[in-house]
């Protein structure tokens, strides 16, 4: 395990601070550890670890503003990284619309941190890896995924009193697994390894990939379908992409423009971010160490906000607040974002909106979402590891891979049901599996 | 730093490894971004640190850290070794690699300006400049960039292996962003997604002149935004250069990427169509497809002296005439099929295993202008620069956007429209190309965020293209609503 610890990273920070000839200072320093076990074809190809160290301090004199980053932490590199932030910002135009560095807001911790995954080895990464190989082995099949360990920690000072630190893990299992022609994929992610459900993990990535052996081709066309939560997760995570954040809407570029406080899709969409969700777990503050707030974005169908870092805040004087989604400041020209996203789930299985479609389509996730048109939230994307046809509210059997094009808001109008159950997905969102009728297909592919 | 790797060389030799290798990577990156004539953003980011990667009884193992000190390698090659080892619980064939000679050498990015020696204040000043050029109804939004990388690799391997690399890059561009009646368009120059790269110094950014091509982005943006959706159906479409590279990008230089091929990316982003049996067999596209991976080409993205195994750069033949000749490939995939390795490994940073990666896939040129190639056209579209991309995960099912469209009516440019996509299936598309533009029209374009990996890396990669002609292609199949 890597972590300075909070008492290090603040000596370090204030070190920065109080060198610092800039009429306001932010430092903001992160350690991480990774581990990442990859494995192919029921065998580990790739494993890696690595261990990182940066920071990246931010000055502000006369409103221009300089920014410089350094993947290291002894006192040279730090030194030379504040005196590159100062001479950026000697040099930089000023920023008529930047206020202040953001002042100290109350953060309350939030625990995310397992000293089992931390330490995790990579013999028990591998005995993962064994476990689910033997699994595909059994059906005649090949696994592909893998199986990570994460340990990260961040402080975020300023010269305005800002002084916030968090320490997290990570742990995440991913299964591709083909079966012939058949392909199948589950995961799972947490905090912690233990609370993996790597049985399930196992259990539907194989028993997924022998069932869609021998897949029949359909038309491309509008048909009903059922996303599975990895499916809806890629397209809500675009969503946030698009249109949450307040750049965007400032800049007239969001399906959220002049249409706060109005309906833009179906009454069963909520959405909101929220870092604060027992699955999720995510940083208690943002980049700029502002408290991370619980923000709606879409409630009952209707817009109703979008998230905020504190420069974009100040273009809004007296109508908003950070919410505490700053990215970090090489980032900054991208605005701010939401990471940790929420859909509200429904009061139907996934069994009962297999059982309530007539004809349809199991979506079990999607592959390379793309934008084609934005302000329309049109996407494009492929379906990929497990499609199949529903008739008569069963699933008949596998079919070909499909692209839809579809306007995602448009599409989630039409929403017929959406899963109690929610998963946490690879995009970091935690959503249901949901029913949509007459989404759009426009391509088909031979496999 | 040579006389580190050779200590961490010498580490993994007492450790009794098969193979190793170390690579210490130094980076600076500098980047400027401008907005509506204002700096959003003036960074600059350095980084240091190292890898070893280890063969140990046929499996890998990788660590890296940022603490450069003879004690810290030690610890990495330990636990590079203990990864190696538990890779091994879960093994099959041991990994053998196809032999290379051990590279020995230097290699510094030819160029002329250093990108970081010229005043930050200059380069501000004039991406100020092209942002207000671009600005006034109905533009909301103006932009200008630059980047500039500079990457320098020591590699050491245990086969004996030494090289020193420094490479530079540099680029940027101007996009205007119109902005109406619920409706955004957006023009960019050189390319989209903040402009055109190259391994050269400053003197390609200027090369670039931005502000002499500011007044046009900013007019075709606002007559897209008046201009009819591209309408739909079986069409004979030209790309320009900056779509037809990302064309090439995503439906030939991934496909031929070896690793995806045999399984090892399949979790991810997809394997490939071109299973081993096409080797030699497949008719890619029409006789007038000639592909070659180039490492060597002056300028390229990715261009390079050797790769992240020690490699020297090759020019490898990938389409001749139309038949698929040759995959992408590395010293552990290429015995696969009875080759040596093409020198595609590169790894995103010193905390990153090398993978296959692009080099310069370049479509090489036939003949004609674009002129001559739009005036000898009856009736179809010009497509120009990229907007919008999707590709299946065997790379077959393809769909991309451009940010306008020009009629062709006759062998004339009519009018414009917006929002143009079009979709195929890989070989089916290349094979209906039936003119290809000559060498006064081909230009090698940079791709700076070319995703693989897991954990992710971004690759920058090139593609020389000249623009060229494709029959019964469907186009605009967006929904319109």
């Amino acid at each position: 395990m890597n972590l300075q610890g909070k008492d290090e990273l603040l000596r370090l920070a204030e070190t920065v601070l109080a060198a610092s000839r800039a009429e306001e200072t932010e430092v903001v320093l992160m350690t991480a550890e990774d581990y990442l076990t990859r494995f192919a074809k029921n065998v580990i190809h790739q494993n890696v670890g690595s261990r990182h160290a940066s920071i990246c301090v931010r000055t502000v004199t006369d409103r221009r503003i300089g920014v410089a980053e350094a993947e290291a932490l002894d006192e040279a590199t730090i030194a030379a990284t504040l005196a590159k932030a100062q001479e950026i910002s000697a040099v930089r135009p000023r920023l008529d619309d930047f206020k202040h560095l953001p002042k100290p807001g109350k953060i309350s911790p939030i625990a995310a941190f397992d000293p089992a995954t931390a330490d995790c080895t990579p013999e028990r990464r591998a005995e993962l890896v064994a476990q689910l190989a033997a699994a595909a082995r059994r059906k005649k099949a090949e696994a592909a995924g893998l199986v990570q360990t994460q340990t990260a920690e961040i402080l975020v000072a300023n010269s305005r009193g800002v002084r916030a630190y968090h320490s997290s893990t990570g742990a995440q299992f991913q299964s591709v697994v083909t079966c012939g022609d058949g392909s199948g994929f589950a995961e799972d992610q947490a905090f912690s390894l233990d609370r993996l459900d790597s049985r399930r993990v196992i259990r539907d990535s194989v028993g997924k990939a022998v069932r869609s052996r021998k897949p029949q081709p359909i038309d491309a066309g509008e048909i009903d379908v059922v996303l599975e939560p990895a499916a809806v997760g890629s397209l809500v995570a675009m969503l946030g992409f698009l249109g949450f954040g307040a750049k965007a809407l400032q800049e007239g570029q969001s399906f959220m423009v002049g249409k706060i406080g109005q309906k833009i899709t179906g009454e069963a969409i909520t959405i909101i971010d929220n870092a604060r969700h027992a699955r999720l777990r995510g940083f208690p503050f943002d980049f700029e160490g502002v408290p991370r707030k619980r923000v709606k974005l879409i409630e009952r169908g209707v817009a109703v906000g979008v998230v905020y870092d504190s420069y974009l805040a100040g273009r809004e004087p007296g109508r908003h607040a950070s919410t505490g989604h700053a990215l970090p400041p090489k980032y900054s020209s991208y605005g701010a974002m939401p990471v940790n996203l929420v859909m509200d789930g429904g009061s139907e299985s996934l069994a009962g909106l297999v059982a309530g479609t007539k004809r349809g389509l199991l979506v079990t996730r999607f592959h390379y979402v793309n934008v084609v048109e934005q302000m329309k939230a049109v996407l494009t994307g492929m379906t990929r590891d497990g499609t199949f046809l529903i008739e008569n509210g069963k699933i008949v059997g596998p079919i070909t891979n499909l692209r839809f094009t579809e306007a995602v808001l448009e599409a989630f109008a039409r929403t017929a049901g959406l899963t109690r159950a929610r998963r946490l997905v690879e995009e970091g969102v935690l959503c249901p599996a949901m029913k949509i009728r007459g989404f759009r297909f426009t391509g088909t592919t031979g496999f | 730093m040579n006389q580190l790797a050779q200590h961490a060389v010498e580490l993994m030799r007492r450790a009794g490894v098969a193979y190793g290798d170390v690579r210490f990577v130094e980076t600076r990156e500098q980047d400027l971004a401008v907005n509506n004539a204002v700096v959003e953003s003036a960074s600059e980011e350095r980084s240091r640190g190292f890898g070893v990667r280890v063969l140990i009884n046929g499996s890998w193992g990788f660590h890296s850290s940022y603490i450069v000190t003879e004690a810290e390698i030690a610890r990495v090659v330990d636990v590079a070794c203990q990864i190696a080892r538990a890779s091994g619980l879960v093994a099959d064939k041991p990994v053998t690699l196809a032999p290379v000679a051990p590279a020995r050498g230097s290699y510094v990015t030819p160029h002329t300006k250093d990108p970081f020696a010229v005043p930050l204040a200059d380069k501000l000043a004039l991406l100020v400049k092209a942002s207000e050029l671009m600005m006034g109804e109905p533009i909301g939004v103006s932009q200008s960039f630059f980047a500039a990388y500079e990457t320098r690799k020591i590699f050491a391997s245990t086969e004996g292996a030494l090289t020193d690399q420094t490479i530079i890059e540099t680029g940027g561009g101007i996009a205007a962003t119109a902005v109406g009646d619920g409706e955004i368009q957006v023009r960019s120059y050189p390319n989209s997604f903040r402009g055109n790269f190259a391994t050269a110094g400053y003197e390609y950014f200027e090369s670039l002149d931005i502000l002499a091509h500011a007044a046009r982005v900013k007019a075709e943006a606002a007559e897209l935004l008046k201009a009819p959706p591209c309408p739909s159906g079986r069409r004979t479409i030209i790309l320009d250069g900056g779509q037809l590279a990302l064309q090439v990008h995503e439906s030939i230089g991934h496909p031929i990427e070896l690793d995806r091929v045999i399984g090892m990316e399949s979790a991810y982003a997809g394997d490939s169509f071109l299973t081993l049996e096409k080797l030699d067999n497949l008719q890619y596209g029409s006789k007038l497809i000639n592909v070659v991976a180039d490492a060597t080409a002056p300028g390229g993205l990715g261009t390079f002296a050797w790769d992240d195994e020690g490699v020297p750069a090759e020019r490898t033949a990938i389409i001749t005439a139309g038949r698929f000749v040759g995959y992408m490939s590395s010293r552990e995939t290429a015995p696969v099929i009875g080759r040596t390795s093409t020198g595609s490994m590169r790894a995103s940073s010193w905390s990153r295993i090398p993978l296959i990666r692009m080099t310069n896939v370049n479509l090489l040129p036939h003949q004609g202008t674009l002129a001559e190639l739009i005036a000898d056209t009856a009736d179809g579209l010009f497509l120009a620069t990229n907007h919008s991309w999707s590709i299946d995960n065997k790379r077959l099912n393809f769909q991309f956007g451009t940010e306008i469209a020009w009629e062709i009516k006759a062998g004339k440019l009519g009018q414009i429209f917006r929002n143009p996509t079009y979709t195929g299936v890989t070989p089916e598309f290349w094979n209906s190309c039936d003119a290809v533009c000559g060498p006064s029209e081909w230009k090698l374009y940079g791709t700076p965020n070319c995703g693989k990996g897991q954990p992710g890396q971004t690759a920058h990669v090139g593609h020389g293209v000249a623009p060229a002609r494709f029959r019964n292609v469907e186009v605009g199949v967006m929904k319109q609503s």
